[in-house]
């Protein structure tokens, strides 16, 4: 008998024990992320953001110096991200996003104006950059301008024999399965709308939308892959698997960095698309006091110096922008990726919701399925 | 993996014995011995279940700007029905999922039968083991190391390059239909093999000898002895491969380029443009093959058969 | 084992030779790309893929320095132990019933168990991520994440389970009631002795099954990020070999769990065949 209820109690105690381990974990992240936010001087700041917006040494000085830590989290694209800032309310305090989006997020409620000079770093952006007309609005600033970059078509020129002049020169059988560009439904229709004379390519509607599809209908051919990752792009380039690319600027340099040939940069006649990136301040965050200060300490040149050395795009900061047109080292390459043109971001069609999400994702499939 | 361990314990006749029909039922009222489903239950009911009813809800509501409307209409269905690419990739993924089943399974088959009849058992755990391993590393890795292994400047090419086979690379099933096939039953074999090997593990191998003795060729008394009895387990194996690859689309995005689209890939689309219900419409259907299919094959889900005994 | 047909038939022995070169060739192309992975993360290149530009420890190193990558692999472990404790106690106390109980329709209830594994992750992900958001009203986070791994994992706990218990001789357990034992005795001293390791096996399945778990966890995890989420979401920029040499540490961590399980598991039962013949002699019958 004696042994029977040892037996149950150890059954009993495996049980508990397997449970409280299985729970264990959160209790104690949530200790941790109570104690962190209690405090008043310090903390995390949750930021829903690309890659390129941080680096992690910059994270430690951060956090070092501003006792803030940022803790980003990674999203794929500007659809994903404003439905994760929906569904997740107070979780995230920072949002990255693009150019037009900017206005969707604030449309939604989502997120709050706040005035430049609670940032005293932003006297370092160019002023043009202050004057965005889309991140503002009557009550204040909707974003804090980051970085931009058009996107243009980069060729191989050894293996195509009349380089591209336009989108439309794209669709050339000659360029069969040579194509290569980045898998996102809405800004491939919106380029289709370019190379067909739309004006709004974002707003595209009945016969727009339709010689927008035909145009990527008669592109499929040519195109061999539409890829998941920009580091896709830059090993097919490099590789020569793809003669043509629609990518982001840098990344001729970039192809050249993977031990790819040297590629070159054609501006379509028709226009570009592309993106301006903002951060903007959630309207639920729990954490909101920390996030002007925390924007503050990572805006700074010194940072966006580096930023600009590891990603190769241009960015707001002028101050940085001195820094990386005035040394030797760096000059060439911020020249050449428009360090000192903060104006020409505005020649392009910027990126943005497209207006009939359904249309415009119903009439890539159908092109692109099967 | 449950085969690693412990002796084998002969088959003695599992489940309750067979009582008659009125022993039976009263049997059945017996509640108590339904209790550890009871946790199971709730978690399946309130986020597998529920879940899956509120999908089939969706697929009859609209979306706009963002927001789901619920207005009933069943124009998502239609709008899937009506549109031949739509019905052409339905095809098309239903066709590679076969092939690629069929071609798993023949892979698997000699494999395992090699495994299990011609290595030493200690060998056998070890080598059984290096199956699953695959399993734990990172999916997207896997695949993208097959982007790698394929490409102009891949292994291959390198190795056709360096043994002086070929001057300018070869492009080797990449950014096409038949390298997402190559990469499915890469990734969708050890599911198989694992399936397979239990099952062989189990046969009883003196009544092919006893086939053989009675004057049959030994291919012979494979075909007819061993055959027939491994058809459940081929089924079950069927099963686990031909149901994950219709939802495949990260695979046929890598390494597929624009000819290898999936169903799934369409699907993501919807769901990335937040056309809820439209990529629920289309679950749903894909749902009603899977459905189809298990009721089809319900043998075949056996457990004796899935992952060892 | 297959030397019987040698004797029968004269050609078996080029059968015999033929099949082992076809199961090298199967391990081939089971383990290239997986060497290709870890060879990978030795390239100096940002792209990952060939041609190799160098060899380089760097993306080990820098792995160490990065805390995003550690966060997400302290979230992964902790979303891991959690699904492995809870779908391991619901699936196995699921499998006794589903083999035991006596149930009309058993392999409907088989299928209805199954489905998750069979339904595509994106429909299971939307799904669970839609009913929390728009009827419980729960914010996607870390616990949803892990209940909706674990409706994945489940199966395959409660598949490995029963059919350990299926092949369980039930004579042992009539045996052990004739001298007398109850049923609690039966299930510790009987049951869970033989069935442990198949216990064991479907928590490491499930444990697996977690730590690469992507498409369901990405709709239903909120702020946080485990290590797939982290891997798959640098899609504008794209992956480095960081990401490789990541992969080749756990896949080395894990070969190591497996290694030392199965060692315990062996050591175990060891001891308790000692023990067991230690009472023998010890208190004769």
């Amino acid at each position: 008998m004696a042994n029977l209820n040892n037996v149950n109690i150890n059954r009993r105690s495996l049980l508990l024990g397997s449970l409280a381990l299985g729970v264990s974990p959160f209790v104690l992240s949530g200790c941790a992320s109570g104690a962190s936010s209690s405090g008043s001087a310090g903390g995390t700041v949750n930021w829903l953001t690309w890659s390129d917006h941080f680096s992690n040494d910059q994270l430690k000085k951060v956090a070092a110096s501003s006792k803030i830590t940022g803790g980003p989290k990674l999203f794929s694209d500007n659809a994903d991200a404003l439905l994760q800032i929906k569904q997740t309310g107070s979780q995230f305090d920072i949002v990255s996003g693009d150019a037009l989006w900017v206005k969707k997020y604030r449309q939604e409620g989502l997120i709050d104006p706040f005035q430049m000079s609670e940032i005293a770093v932003s006297n370092e952006l160019y002023a043009e950059a202050r004057d965005f007309s889309f991140l503002k609005d009557p009550q204040g600033y909707l974003g804090y301008p980051f970085s931009w970059s058009s996107v243009q078509i980069y060729f191989n020129p050894k293996l195509v024999k009349t380089p591209p002049t336009s989108w439309e020169s794209l669709t050339d059988p000659a360029f069969k399965g040579q194509i290569v560009a980045e898998n996102i439904p809405t800004d491939l229709l919106a380029i289709g709308g370019l190379a067909t004379g739309s004006k709004e390519p974002y707003a595209l509607k009945g016969d727009g939308l339709t010689r927008a599809a035909d145009f990527l209908k008669a592109l499929k051919p040519n195109v061999i892959k539409l890829a998941s990752q920009n580091n896709e792009i830059i090993s097919m380039l490099a590789s020569g698997e793809a003669a043509i690319g629609i990518s982001n600027l840098g990344t001729d340099l970039r192809v050249k960095a993977a031990g790819g040939p040297q590629i070159e940069a054609a501006y379509p006649r028709e226009g570009t698309i592309g993106f301006i990136d903002a951060e903007m301040i959630t309207s639920k965050g729990a954490n909101q006091k920390l996030v002007r200060p925390f924007l503050n300490a990572m805006e700074t040149s010194e940072y966006i110096v580096e930023n600009f050395k590891t990603n190769g795009r241009p960015l707001f900061n002028e101050k940085a922008a001195k820094i990386l047109l005035n040394d030797p080292k760096t000059a060439q390459d911020a020249k050449r990726l428009f360090m000192g043109n903060p104006e020409k971001a505005l020649a392009m069609t910027l990126k943005g919701p497209a207006e009939n999400q359904q249309s415009y994702t119903e009439a890539f499939n159908q092109i692109f399925g099967a | 993996m449950a085969t690693l361990e412990t002796a084998r314990v002969p088959d003695a006749g599992p489940g309750p014995a067979k009582p008659d029909a009125k022993v039976a039922r009263r049997e059945r009222r017996n509640w108590r011995q339904y209790v550890g489903f009871t946790p199971a239950a709730i978690v399946f009911g309130v986020f597998f279940i529920a879940p899956l009813c509120l999908i089939v809800v969706y697929s009859f509501w609209q979306t706009k700007d963002y927001n789901l409307v619920p207005d009933f209409t069943t124009k998502n269905y239609a709008t899937i029905a009506t549109t031949d690419t739509y019905i052409k990739t339905l095809g098309k993924t239903i066709l590679m999922a076969l092939l690629a089943t069929a071609t798993t399974l023949a892979i698997a088959f000699p494999f395992c039968y090699w495994l299990v009849r011609y290595v030493p058992p200690r060998l056998q755990r070890v080598l059984f083991l290096l199956v699953i391993l695959p399993f734990w590393t990172s999916y997207l890795l896997r695949v993208y190391a097959w982007v790698a292994i394929l490409g102009d400047n891949g292994a291959i090419n390198v190795l056709l390059k360096n043994l002086g086979l070929t001057d300018s690379p070869v492009r080797l099933f990449l950014y096409d239909t038949p390298g997402v096939f190559i990469v499915l039953v890469y990734l969708y074999f050890p599911f198989a093999a694992l399936t397979l090997y239990s099952s062989l593990d189990r046969f009883d191998w003196s009544l092919l000898r006893a086939g053989v003795d009675l004057g049959a060729s030994p291919m012979r008394s494979l075909v007819t002895i061993l055959l027939p009895q491994m058809k459940l387990a081929m089924v079950t194996a069927g099963i686990f491969v031909f149901i994950p690859i219709l939802g495949e689309y990260v695979a046929p995005e890598i390494v597929g380029g624009t000819n290898g689209v999936l169903m799934g890939n369409l699907i993501a689309n919807f769901f990335a443009g937040y056309l809820l219900p439209l990529g629920s419409a289309a679950s749903v259907l894909i749902a009603l093959v899977i459905l189809v299919l298990l009721v089809l094959f319900r043998k075949g889900l056996d457990t004796k058969d899935i992952y060892g005994s | 084992m297959a030397h019987d047909m040698e004797v029968v038939n004269p050609r078996a022995g080029l059968f015999r030779v033929i099949l082992t070169a076809y199961g090298v060739l199967i391990y081939l192309f089971l383990f290239t790309p997986i060497a290709v992975m870890v060879l990978l993360s030795f390239n100096k290149s940002k792209v990952v893929g060939f041609p190799m530009t160098g060899f380089t420890l760097d993306w080990y190193s820098s792995l160490t320095q990065n805390m995003i990558i550690q966060d997400a692999l302290g979230k992964s472990l902790a979303v891991g132990v959690s699904v492995t404790v809870l779908a391991t106690v619901i699936g196995t106390a699921a499998a006794f019933p589903l083999v035991r109980a006596h149930i009309k329709y058993r392999s409907a209830v088989r299928v209805f168990i199954t489905l998750p594994i069979m339904i595509p992750g994106l429909l299971i992900g939307v799904a669970i991520l839609v009913l929390s958001t728009n009827i419980l009203h729960l914010q996607p986070s870390l616990p949803i994440a892990v209940i909706g791994q674990t409706v994945l994992a489940t199966p395959f706990v409660i598949l490995v389970v029963s059919s350990r218990l299926e092949s369980l001789d039930r004579n042992f357990e009539r045996a052990a009631a004739d001298l007398g034992a109850g049923p609690v005795q039966r299930f510790s001293f009987v049951v869970l002795p033989l069935v442990y390791p198949g216990i064991v096996a479907a928590a490491l399945m499930a444990f697996t099954l977690s730590l690469d778990e992507f498409v369901v966890t990405n709709f239903i995890i909120g702020s946080d990020q485990t290590l797939p989420i982290y891997i798959y979401s640098q899609l504008k920029f794209g992956i480095t070999p960081e990401v490789n040499a990541l992969a080749s540490l756990m896949l080395l961590g894990t070969i190591t769990l497996v290694v030392v399980t199965t060692l315990g598991l062996r050591l175990i039962k060891m001891l308790t065949a000692k023990s067991r013949q230690e009472e023998k002699t010890g208190v004769p019958a």
